[in-house]
This record gives C-alpha cells, sequence and structure tokens, in this order.
C-alpha cells in the first residue's frame, strides 16, 4: 500500500525534536496544536495487523507528523538468530509508515518459540558480543535500516558479566554501525539498583554514538536484603534527578531527539514533561551555536 | 550449545514457571536472596499479558470482576504463554480454555461471552475489503436468486449461544451499571467490520444455520432449506434485509452464471 503523503514531502525528526509515545487512546489529547510534541515514538507490535482502522489511524498521524519506531519483539540479545517472519512483518510497517529511527532494546524476550513479554537480562562478555553483533547484522539487513540499540533497566547482577555496559554498546557500534538511544531512567536505576554512581554510569557512556534519547519516571521499593531498588515507571512523570542528568548531557551533546516514554492510558503530564524536554532542548541548542562562534572567533 | 544458551534456558524456564527459584548465576547488591529483584520480571510478563487478555476480554472481565479475571488470566498465561511477539492474536484460545473450567452452566455462559468479544477483536484487525453495496443486491435478477452464492468479509463470523450473548454483551459493553436482560433466550449473531467499526448484529430466528451455510459456500437456496429445517418460524425476507444491511458481503455470484 502507498504511502500517505510523497516520502520526499514526510516530515522527520530533528535534533531540537521533543516527542511522546503514543499508544490509540492518547492520539486526540496530543495531536492539538499548541503542543510542544514534534514527533511520536511508536511501539511496532503493537501495529502489526492485517487491516482494520489502526493502520489508518498512524497513516494519519505520519502525514502530520515524524515517528519513531520502538520494537520490542525482535529479542537481540537472544542466543538464537532473530525471527524472520517477524523481521518481514516489521519491514512492511516501516515500508508503509517510513520512520526517522527504528529502535530495539538491548534485551532478550523470546526463548524456544516462547515470547516471554519482557526485556530480560543479557550477560555482557565476548561470546554474547559476538552473538549480539549477528543479531543486529542480520536485522538490519533484513529490515533495509539502521538499528538503534537501547541500554535496558538493570535490576540483576549477572556471574558471566564481564564487560562494562558502555564498552559492550560501543563495541556493537563499531561492529555493525548501528547507533544508540540513551535511556536515561534505565541507567540511573541501573545505577541505583548496582549500586553504581549514577553520574558515572552516565560518564561512561559511549555518548558521541548516541541518536536519540528516552526519559521516564521510576518507583521506589527495596529489595530481600532492604537494599534500594528502584523499578522504571512509564505510568509517572519524570521526575527532577532524571531531568537534572538530562541536562548535563545535553550540555555535552547538544540537542538529540527526546522521547517521554509512557504506557497507554498514563498521559497525565505528558504535554508537560514534552514541553520541559522542548526547552531544554532550545537552551542546548543555543549554547552549542555559543560554542561553535566562540571556537570560529578564536581560530586562527 | 553455548554459554549464553545455557544461562537464557535456565533464566526463562525459572521465568515461566513461579515454583523454581531463581537461577543460581544471578545475585543483588549483596549476598542475600534475589527473589524480588528476579520478581521483577516475572511480574512484568504476568502484567503484560493479563493486560492483553483485559483488552481483549474486556465484558467478560466486567461479569466476573477484576480480581478473578486477573487469577483466570494468569492461570492461562502459564499454560499458554504467546509464540508470537505480535500480541493482537494473544489469547485466541482463551474461550476454550474457559470453557475447559468446567462443566457448569455459568462457565459455559462465560465462555460464550468470550468467543463473542474474540470475533470482536479478530474482526477489528482483519483485512479490510470492499463490502457490495445495497445498490447492487437490489440490480440482481430474480432468475439467479436461486443459485446465489456469497462471499463474506474477511472480518465476518459467527457466534451462537443458548443464552443471550448480545443482549448481555450489549449490557455490559460500557463501564455504567448493565440494564438487566428481561429475555433469557439463546441469541446468536454477525460479528463484521465493513468499514472502520466492529458491529454486531442479533440474528433473527434461523439466522444462524441460514449465514452459516453460506459462508460455507451454499447457495441461496440451499442455505434457505438448512434454515428452514433448523428453525420452522425462518423468515427469508427478515434475514436478507438483516445481511444486505449489514454489509458483511464482498461478493456476488451465481452458480448459473459462473456455468455460462
Amino acid at each position: 500500500m502507498a504511502p500517505a503523503r510523497p516520502r520526499f514531502a514526510a516530515p522527520t525528526i530533528q535534533p531540537e525534536s521533543s516527542g511522546v509515545s503514543l499508544t490509540r487512546g492518547d492520539a486526540c489529547d496530543l495531536v492539538a496544536p499548541g503542543l510542544a510534541v514534534d514527533f511520536f515514538a511508536v511501539h511496532a507490535e503493537s501495529n502489526i495487523g492485517n487491516g482494520g482502522p489502526l493502520p489508518r489511524w498512524l497513516e494519519r498521524i505520519r502525514a502530520e507528523y515524524p515517528i519513531a519506531l520502538h520494537s520490542t519483539g525482535l529479542s537481540i540479545g537472544a542466543h538464537h538468530p532473530p525471527d524472520r517472519d517477524h523481521i518481514a512483518r516489521l519491514r512492511q510497517l516501516i515500508d508503509r509508515h517510513d520512520p526517522s529511527f527504528f529502535s530495539v532494546p538491548l534485551a532478550w524476550s523470546t526463548h524456544e518459540g516462547t515470547y516471554l513479554s519482557a526485556e530480560l537480562p543479557l550477560p555482557y562478555n565476548s561470546e554474547s558480543l559476538t552473538l549480539v553483533c549477528r543479531n543486529v547484522d542480520q536485522v538490519q539487513r533484513g529490515l533495509g535500516m539502521r538499528v538503534l540499540l537501547e541500554n535496558p533497566a538493570s535490576y540483576l547482577f549477572l556471574d558471566e558479566t564481564i564487560m562494562r555496559e558502555g564498552a559492550f554498546l560501543h563495541a556493537v557500534v563499531e561492529q555493525t554501525g548501528c547507533g544508540l538511544v540513551l535511556d536515561i531512567a534505565n541507567v540511573f536505576v541501573s545505577a541505583i539498583n548496582l549500586d553504581c554512581e549514577p553520574m558515572g554510569l552516565v560518564d561512561s557512556f559511549p555518548i558521541d554514538d548516541v541518536e536519540l534519547l528516552h526519559l521516564a519516571g521510576f518507583s521506589e521499593n527495596t529489595d530481600d536484603n532492604g537494599a534500594r531498588l528502584l523499578i522504571v515507571d512509564h505510568q509517572v512523570r519524570v521526575p527532577e534527578s532524571i531531568w537534572a542528568i538530562y541536562r548535563r548531557i545535553l550540555g555535552r551533546t547538544g540537542p538529540l531527539p527526546t522521547v517521554i516514554e509512557r504506557q497507554q492510558g498514563s498521559s497525565f503530564g505528558l504535554a508537560d514533561d514534552a514541553a520541559i524536554a522542548k526547552q531544554a532542548l532550545r537552551r542546548a541548542a543555543r549554547q552549542s551555536m555559543n560554542r561553535n562562534q566562540r571556537q570560529l572567533g578564536t581560530a586562527p | 550449545m553455548t554459554r549464553l544458551t545455557d544461562f537464557q534456558q535456565g533464566f526463562a524456564t525459572a521465568m515461566l514457571d513461579v515454583a523454581l527459584p531463581p537461577p543460581c548465576s544471578i545475585r543483588g547488591a549483596g549476598f542475600g536472596s534475589v527473589a524480588r529483584r528476579f520478581d521483577i520480571h516475572r511480574n512484568r510478563i504476568a502484567t503484560n499479558l493479563v493486560q492483553t487478555l483485559a483488552e481483549r476480554y474486556p465484558v467478560t472481565r466486567r461479569l466476573i470482576g477484576p480480581e478473578s479475571f486477573a487469577a483466570m488470566a494468569q492461570l492461562y498465561t502459564v499454560h499458554n504463554p504467546p509464540r508470537s511477539p505480535v500480541l493482537l492474536d494473544y489469547g485466541d484460545t482463551f474461550p476454550l480454555f474457559i470453557r475447559s473450567l468446567g462443566r457448569f452452566p455459568s462457565i459455559e455462559y462465560l465462555a460464550d461471552i468470550s468467543d463473542l468479544e474474540l470475533s470482536l477483536s479478530r474482526a477489528y484487525h482483519a483485512a479490510d475489503a470492499a463490502p457490495v453495496s445495497v445498490d447492487a443486491f437490489a440490480q440482481l435478477s430474480p432468475d439467479f436468486l436461486e443459485d446465489l452464492v456469497l462471499s463474506f468479509h474477511p472480518s465476518a463470523s459467527l457466534v451462537a449461544s443458548r443464552f443471550p450473548i448480545v443482549s448481555i454483551w450489549e449490557a455490559y459493553r460500557s463501564e455504567d451499571e448493565g440494564q438487566l436482560v428481561t429475555l433469557w433466550a439463546a441469541e446468536a449473531a454477525l460479528v463484521a467490520r465493513p468499514d472502520d467499526e466492529v458491529r454486531v448484529w442479533l440474528l433473527p430466528s434461523g439466522g444462524h444455520a441460514f449465514l452459516a451455510n453460506l459462508m460455507k459456500g451454499a447457495t441461496l437456496a440451499e442455505a434457505t432449506h438448512a434454515a428452514a429445517d433448523a428453525a420452522p418460524d425462518f423468515d427469508l425476507i427478515a434475514n436478507l434485509e438483516m445481511l444486505i444491511s449489514s454489509r458483511a458481503c464482498i461478493g456476488i455470484d451465481s452458480l448459473a452464471l459462473m456455468a455460462a
């Protein structure tokens, strides 16, 4: 089926773009003039169907806004190669809706034909690096599009992990030509849960490979031993601890397109969070412009 | 067999069977139990799948209440984990599962309602096709009527029950307190999505036999005979009117024309 608009005219995501997760129930509230929403992050697997109003609904959104597709079903961290049928379905979705980005979590979610419907943790070592690179490579060839790998939220130490997450992700980028999504809530939550200093973990992230940022909130818990345990929560607003890291990262990278993640039925304050991100993005754009001008001014 | 295979095998097995302890290659921040940390992943799977079923079977859930539904759905997910990362089809066998819980009228009734909801959610994602217009039916020559063969929209399906499933579904489809269903009688439904909206038609007497035969490729004459056998008060005109106005047909053919 032909795209709703010719490709050259379709809007694309810019460095200063701020976007939000789009689910069916929220569309009417969010697709409104005057909101700081420049694009939508769309869950790929929720939009694969034979027909019906859903693809047409997405086509209408796509005619007005660029989209970033996020897929949770490819199981890029599985020991087995990705499912060819699923790659073919995603390719159809990409051909129809022409997303600016296509991202997947660095995790596994399938095992022996069962879909586990969660992002399960992957040990970081040379064997898993080889397998992830093979899987990313197959997905990129099958989709005809670059993939962005997203850092996961960690809740557990894995005995078999011998590499740091940042080094692992950077190695995959080097070997496959993919890019990265930096999910700031996932980094923060992982740091607390694995007893690291959050800023230290952020600073060790291969920031130059990052093309898209994800922001979300979390809930406070404790583990069996009374240690602080944070759980990523896509039903709440982005807390100040995450905004602080976000501003610090933008200070280093300049503006990077940013998604506020939220699940269906939790749109409270979503447009406000998108507006806060937009403000930070504009400020980062001004700062990097000033920096460039200063550098030009001091050039011989 | 690789080390990653072993790790994922052990992790996935423990993920799916709550009676098993977490694998021994994982740890928390200290040396104590990792149960709560491991349960974050277990809970996420359960929550996602129960939520998926709740979205596909909202009236079934409303009829038995959210707690009973969650317990039933969780039991289903443990024995029927999804085989595909596309969850639009997940829970196609949920009505069958409900039916397997026991031979009681209350179970049968709930399973029948969930059958109707399954038809609705399948119709929503079914392939698109252009319905035959009402005019096209009006222009049919009476000579060919007996040999008429119809093809149906990919979204079209039938559901029948010895309970008033359509009336109950109508009464409980919104969050508001449902009206009482006064006439406790068998009902059958045609479900279809000719355009964007999925619709449910309560079938007249004999309508289920009539449409079931037409959907199998029977001629209009054959389907009429079957319907009259099933229901002595079968009204062909009323059934045809309902069928034409439903716009659930996408093609008209005549055996006589095809032979010619």
